[in-house]
């Protein structure tokens, strides 16, 4: 079987903009209900009390031209609803989005989710490759601050639009110095890079604009790590980062757009392709962010918000794919943030021991143990302009009901690969910071197959995220 | 004088209209003497804010309300065996008024409207062609308009590159104009699109009450001021293309190419091509773009929607050296047929600033040189100072007008070397103080406000 060096030779990651899990993958549920996303009877109150309950009726654009509200006391509202404290009850959306709009019918808006067929190619890769039922913006707070998370494994104390990024090397800093190839694409020069301009000059052999991704998947010469930015504004092209008002089928095309460039690339075989987005936008989701140890994260406390870094924010949608992983993973159990981005490329292509980050990406799952075939999946398929004469099949009917959706590994008897060696002496390496009465007791040299790694991994979660493998289990 | 009264009254009577959100934020923003603060609240926050700029020079600088915002319409689904075709529209509409004091002014509305037709997305069971199939959808730009402007101090110095500066005259101008432009994308990997425009033009002259000077009428006549006391309505029409690539992170080209219509009376039509080929080099590499987006309006942030809640781009320490050379070539000519002229007033200009605020030639006087033909070359450098939004530039310009186009050429040339700070919000030039020598007719100061602030577009141009 292939080592997972050979199966990750390039990591590509594609961060959207602003929509919450529910309201892009939450009608899968109907047929897959493993997918942990809507009933249909979900509720959140309106301002005169009346429930307003989640309709598959979300349209491209003009639902949102008032962006709903997502930075920290937005996110406050939408998760307590003016009764902080506990475990967030996720009823205050559509009282925020009245804050926003001062309008009762606009407001309920944001209880709106997209029908499966509405995002064929989204929900077609959701579908086919491994579909995170647990991934959550870092921050209940804005753009910045939760993709500084996926750049830097931290904010820097910041739950807001600050780009003081001083202390940290980014995880493209640190590929660089170890000898590995690293870049950031932005979409071009009018939609520019979010937050990181100010890296542009001193370093710019980091960056590149889409147009040279497209090239370099054309020629398979991708770096080893990508970091892919979507078009945040209408310019010469329709922005498609789906950040609310902007055209979601744009958005979904974008994302097809670059499956078919990676599919399609000679470094497909070795690619693994991450879709996520940065935050839900302020747009429904009923999944409450975990709480986070006190001891674990860094000890920041953001000066304006009171913000001690101690849960996690709303859930987004995330996707994994790969030619190894099988078809129709759904992974649950298992909590991942933004900082798990850093955390994997740093593990896989520098050193899993690698100290100059922090304590919440030293903690933060990673996902390249999703990748268990032995076997490289050698179906094919691409996404085209409808109404072609190539034989295809039309979005309405490419719904599949996914029998047996996968949890985690496929043969917990077979030895630990390297990749997972190393999560456990890092997760041990977390453990060890524990008083001794909280410690596993475990001897890992002892752990030998999947499944040992795996419960191992499990019990230390739980000791360092209580609350966070509580709720995240499956509904 | 209505005109003036309407401006006033709109300059005082639209902030009136400013939503509770904006008072909230001007109140948060200009409590305990925060200027910085206060003044970016004041001259960027949307819907509402200030407009200011300069008008065409000598004019001075205009301020007054303006309102911005954009609406997205409802898509409408067109279901097909594939599923659904969509199309939608994403409009943003900007409007201004504004009054310098020498009580000229402007008053404008302005649309874009973005039109996108998106087909179905299919799956496709097979391995996708060795190019990848790109699926981003394409949308037309379509930007309409409705101005008024009324300026109270232009020059004249009579047709020709031989005109002497003792022959200046004065006039007032008026014009308003009402039309609208397309662009349709061709070919994305060059940045190739079509443009179309199409509008109504109405001039009217005034003289100079010798306020400043001689007026236009006492020196000049028909013959040697085409057009002078023969004002009529043009309709105009252009067709072109535009090619705008970029090679890398540092070299890009922005060339425009236009034949334009101008049909009046019989013998007041006339016909221009006109050439602007735009080359820069970064040498840094470049990651905000230093035009603005076409979508953008005049009014408008250029700001993303990811970055919407950190409202408008303003002046900010940056981390980034920025510095880049340009070239640029720029040909206007036109063309009679027997017997008709072009009116003076729709002929380009080089000296100093054009009535479009567009500096050509700076060290002479603005407005120096008028004819039919013009040409010009450039050479510029500007790069940041330290890591400051603040940038130094350094111009070269030869340049030419003549009667013909066979007249324009290399030769007897006149030329201009200007030296200056630029500054910079949101990626775009704002304020410009330039210092401008060369040639035999002294030096020049040139200080202007983009009359764009926040960085958009959209404005037609006044010749």
């Amino acid at each position: 079987m292939p080592d997972i060096r050979e199966k990750a030779q390039h990591i590509v990651v594609l961060m959207m903009e602003n929509r919450s899990f529910d309201h892009m993958l939450g009608g899968l549920k109907a047929a897959i209900p493993a997918v942990d996303g809507l009933t249909g009877t979900e509720t959140n109150p309106d301002t005169k009390g009346a429930p307003v309950q989640v309709t598959p009726t979300a349209d491209y654009q003009s639902d949102l031209q008032d962006d709903p509200g997502h930075h920290y006391p937005d996110v406050d509202i939408q998760l307590f609803d003016g009764t902080p404290g506990g475990t967030p009850g996720m009823q205050g959306f559509v009282h925020a989005y009245f804050n926003k709009t001062g309008d009762v019918k606009k407001s309920h808006n944001i209880m709106k989710y997209f029908a499966p067929d509405q995002l064929p190619v989204l929900t077609t890769l959701a579908q086919r490759y491994v579909l995170f039922n647990r991934w959550f913006s870092s921050i209940p707070g804005p753009t910045l601050c939760n993709r500084a998370f996926a750049h830097f494994g931290t904010s820097f104390g910041n739950t807001g639009m600050s780009v003081n990024y001083v202390g940290r090397k980014s995880v493209y800093q640190r590929m660089v110095e170890a000898g590995h190839t690293s870049k950031l694409y932005y979409y071009n020069q009018a939609s520019s890079t979010l937050g990181l301009t100010f890296l542009l000059m001193d370093q710019p052999a980091l960056f590149g604009t889409f147009a040279q991704f497209a090239n370099d998947c054309k020629s398979g010469n991708l770096p080893q790590y990508s970091f892919l930015e979507p078009n945040y504004k209408d310019g010469d092209d329709l922005a498609n980062d789906q950040h609310p008002d902007n055209d979601v089928r744009a958005g979904d095309d974008f994302i097809g757009t670059v499956y078919n460039m990676l599919r399609s690339s000679p470094a497909w075989p070795n690619t693994v392709f991450l879709i996520v987005y940065d935050e839900h936008g302020g747009i429904y989701d009923h999944v409450p962010p975990p709480a986070l140890d006190p001891a674990h994260p860094d000890g920041n406390t953001d000066k304006e918000t009171g913000f001690k870094f101690d849960r996690l924010g709303v859930r987004v949608p995330a996707i994994l794919v790969s030619p190894w992983v099988p078809r129709g993973t759904i992974v649950d159990g298992r909590v991942f943030e933004h900082a798990s981005i850093p955390a994997t490329v740093t593990n896989l292509f520098i050193d899993p021991n690698y100290k100059d980050r922090t304590a919440r990406e030293q903690a933060a799952d990673t996902f390249l143990d999703l990748l268990s075939l032995d076997t490289m999946r050698d179906d094919a398929f691409h996404f085209a302009v409808g109404n072609s004469a190539s034989p295809h099949v039309p979005a309405s009917s490419r719904i599949e009901v996914i029998p047996v959706p996968q949890a985690g590994p496929a043969r917990p008897d077979r030895p630990m690969s390297d990749l997972l060696k190393e999560h456990v002496q890092h997760m041990h390496e977390a453990e060890i910071t524990l008083p001794p009465s909280q410690q596993t007791g475990i001897d890992i040299t002892k752990l030998k197959t999947v499944r040992d790694a795996g419960d191992y991994i499990g019990k230390v979660t739980a000791i360092l995220h209580p609350q966070a493998t509580a709720g995240g289990g499956a509904r | 004088m209505i005109a003036r009264i309407a401006v006033l009254i709109a300059c005082i009577g639209l902030p009136a209209l400013a939503v509770d959100s904006e008072w909230t934020r001007l109140s948060d923003s200009c409590g305990d003497f925060k200027v910085i603060p206060c003044a970016t609240t004041l001259f960027t926050d949307h819907p509402f804010h200030i407009a200011v700029g300069s008008l065409a020079p000598g004019n001075g600088f205009a301020a007054g309300p303006a309102l911005s915002f954009t609406h997205h319409t409802k898509p409408h689904h067109i279901p097909g065996p594939d599923g659904d075709t969509v199309t939608h529209w994403r409009l943003n509409i900007d409007t201004d008024a504004v009054l310098s004091s020498n009580l000229s002014w402007r008053a404008g509305l302005y649309m874009k409207a973005r039109y996108t037709k998106e087909p179905p997305t299919v799956v496709v069971d097979s391995p996708p062609p060795t190019t990848g199939l790109d699926l981003r959808p394409k949308s037309w730009l379509f930007n309409t308009y409705v101005q008024a402007e009324s300026l109270n101090t232009l020059t004249y110095y009579g047709i020709g590159q031989d005109t002497s500066r003792s022959a200046v005259a004065f006039y007032r101008m008026r014009q308003t104009i009402v039309g609208g432009n397309a662009l349709i994308p061709l070919w994305s990997p060059l940045n190739l699109s079509l443009f179309g425009e199409a509008n109504g033009r109405f001039v009217s002259l005034r003289p100079d009450n010798g306020e400043t000077g001689p007026s236009i009428e006492h020196i000049y006549n028909s013959v040697t001021a085409p057009g002078l006391g023969d004002e009529k309505g043009y309709a105009q029409f252009g067709q072109g293309v535009r090619l705008a690539p970029a090679f890398g992170n540092h070299f890009s080209l922005n060339y425009a190419v236009t034949y334009q219509e101008f049909i009046s009376g019989s013998q007041s039509s006339f016909q221009r091509l006109v050439f602007d080929l735009n080359h820069q080099f970064d040498l840094y590499g470049r990651a905000k773009g230093k035009v603005a987006p076409d979508f953008n309006g005049p009014n408008s942030c250029a700001q993303t929607e990811a970055d919407k809640n950190a409202a408008c781009p303003k002046p900010a320490l940056s981390r980034n050296l920025e510095g880049s050379i340009s070239f640029r070539f720029l040909m206007n000519q036109s063309f009679v047929n027997s017997g008709n002229v072009v009116p003076f007033y729709f002929q380009p200009t080089l000296g100093g600033a054009n009535i479009n605020g567009e500096s050509l030639l700076p060290s002479y006087a603005d407005y120096r040189f008028r004819g039919p033909t013009m040409i010009l070359y450039r050479a510029s450098f500007e790069h940041s100072i330290g890591k400051l939004p603040i940038g130094f530039l350094f111009m070269a310009d030869e340049g030419k007008v003549a009667l013909t186009p066979g007249d324009v050429g290399f030769n007897h040339l006149a030329h201009s070397f200007s030296t200056g700070l630029t500054v910079h919000a949101g990626g775009f030039p704002v304020l410009s103080v330039l210092f401008s020598w060369g040639g035999h007719e002294g030096t020049h100061t040139l200080a202007q406000v983009s009359n764009s602030l926040l960085g958009g577009g959209g404005r037609p141009s006044l010749y």
